[in-house]
């Protein structure tokens, strides 16, 4: 569904008129819309991409928020020079196994996150210029023009109509009828955030002593 | 990466039918946000940041920032060692006056926010000592108008911990239905944030002969079949 349906689905739902609305005029619509993208975007982390990040010489930690954006989960990395994936570990595992790991230079390996964003390479770079390709879960654009479409399927698109429905339900002190649409809203959060996690488990057979 | 304080607070407001600050001044939802700010902080330890600390021949003392939950300390980047005052006493009772290359500090009994060098720097030095920490409280700017660390994204957050205790108070406009309702999208928040965090140490993949325990305990021993029973 298009912004445009969306909205006026909104509407319809709500009594209100499309095409001279008086309470939920558009840009409101517009609004309960791109905040309900938002937060079931947050919540199943649907919307996966890719990017570089180029190697800068002895820097060992990158601020992936600055460099990326709206990232919410790294999910995997390559080495674009080595073609090999890096492996995930922690400072703590680093510090077992090497006295001095932050002044170790060389194609890197691992990875280790401090905090959410802070992402840190070993070993680090000794020189500029090298990339990795990081796969992430990301925050999607807005929806701004009537055209625009939300990125996951279409069978999930009514969870947004129903919370723009709450949250301007919400704003009019409709309390009851807003818990209502949000409820709702929960369920089809809760089955695309299924859908995305579990997307592969369709497809794949069990084995005796597989995880 | 920033949030602004203005468009929360107008966010908010927003959401509460208040453009006008009517029933809710700004001051109070200033308040909130600020509250907000260091309950997001404190309870997640998103924000991480390190420090590099100025060391004085002859000082063991140094002071780390305020909102400093530390979690690592590193000497011409090797780990120190963190170890309790009273381990020392009893194992070095003159830790606080032998000097040396720093291998271990003390985090207790100096004041909430000082660290103890052991042994005692024994010459000035202005890089090798440098304090890994999460944040408690992200910093601002702009006279407190800028949440420099939180991005937007994480920021909506507060929001809904605004919300929470805007309709919480006493007093016109309180509703305590839509305040428990946005608690529990607060602390969802929260959850959401820790599960990230979890998750990214959950795809670790382990191999036999990797370094670094699992952080299980070991499996009960099988004892023989007759364990127990009484020599006859």
């Amino acid at each position: 569904m298009q912004l445009s349906e969306l909205r006026a689905e909104v509407q319809r739902r709500l009594n209100e008129s499309t095409s001279s609305p008086v309470y939920f005029e558009d840009d409101d619509v517009d609004l309960a819309l791109n905040d309900g993208y938002r937060e079931i975007s947050d919540a199943s982390e649907w919307y996966e991409t890719s990017d570089s990040i180029t190697l800068v010489a002895d820097q060992l930690y990158y601020d992936l928020d600055d460099l990326l954006g709206d990232v919410l989960l790294p999910l995997r990395i390559q080495n674009d020079s080595t073609s090999r994936w890096l492996t995930e570990t922690t400072w703590k595992e680093l510090d077992a196994t090497y006295q001095k790991w932050q002044v170790q230079t060389g194609e890197p390996q691992r990875w280790v996150l401090r905090g959410l964003w802070q992402m840190g390479f070993w070993p680090f770079a000794g020189a500029s210029g090298d990339t990795l390709t990081m796969k992430y879960a990301a925050m999607p654009s807005t929806m701004s023009a009537d055209t625009d479409t939300p990125g996951f399927p279409a069978r999930y698109h009514y969870t947004l109509v129903e919370y723009a429905c709450y949250d301007l339900l919400v704003q009019e002190g409709e309390v009851a009828k807003a818990l209502r649409y949000w409820n709702k809203y929960l369920r089809g959060e809760a089955t695309l955030r299924d859908f995305v996690k579990g997307r592969s488990r369709v497809d794949r057979s069990g084995v005796v002593g597989a995880r | 990466m920033s949030s602004s304080r203005a468009t929360l607070r107008t966010e908010v407001l927003y959401r509460l039918g208040d453009a006008d600050s009517a029933i809710w001044s700004a001051a109070e939802i200033n308040g909130y946000l600020d509250e907000g700010h260091y309950a997001l902080c404190s309870r997640t330890g998103l924000i991480w940041a390190q420090e590099t600390i100025s060391v004085t021949a002859d000082t063991a003392t140094y002071d780390v920032s305020d909102n400093a939950r530390v979690e690592r300390v590193t000497w011409d980047d090797r780990r120190l060692e963190p170890l309790w005052a009273a381990e020392l006493e009893s194992t070095h009772p003159a830790f606080e006056e032998t000097s040396g290359d720093p291998d271990f500090y003390v985090f207790d009994g100096d004041g909430m926010g000082t660290i103890r060098l052991v042994p005692v720097p024994d010459t000035n030095n202005s890089t090798d000592l440098v304090v890994e920490y999460t944040k408690d409280v992200g910093d601002t700017a702009d006279s407190g108008e800028t949440y420099s660390d939180i991005p937007a994204h994480y920021a909506r957050y507060l929001r809904f911990f605004v919300l929470f205790r805007a309709l919480e108070r006493d007093g016109e406009g309180q509703d305590l239905q839509l305040a428990d309702h946005y608690s529990a999208r607060y602390e969802a928040g929260i959850t959401r944030i820790s599960a990230r965090m979890a998750a990214v140490r959950a795809t670790r993949r382990g191999c036999i002969g990797a370094i670094g325990r699992r952080g299980r305990k070991p499996p009960r021993p099988r004892l023989p079949w007759n364990y127990g029973e009484a020599v006859k």
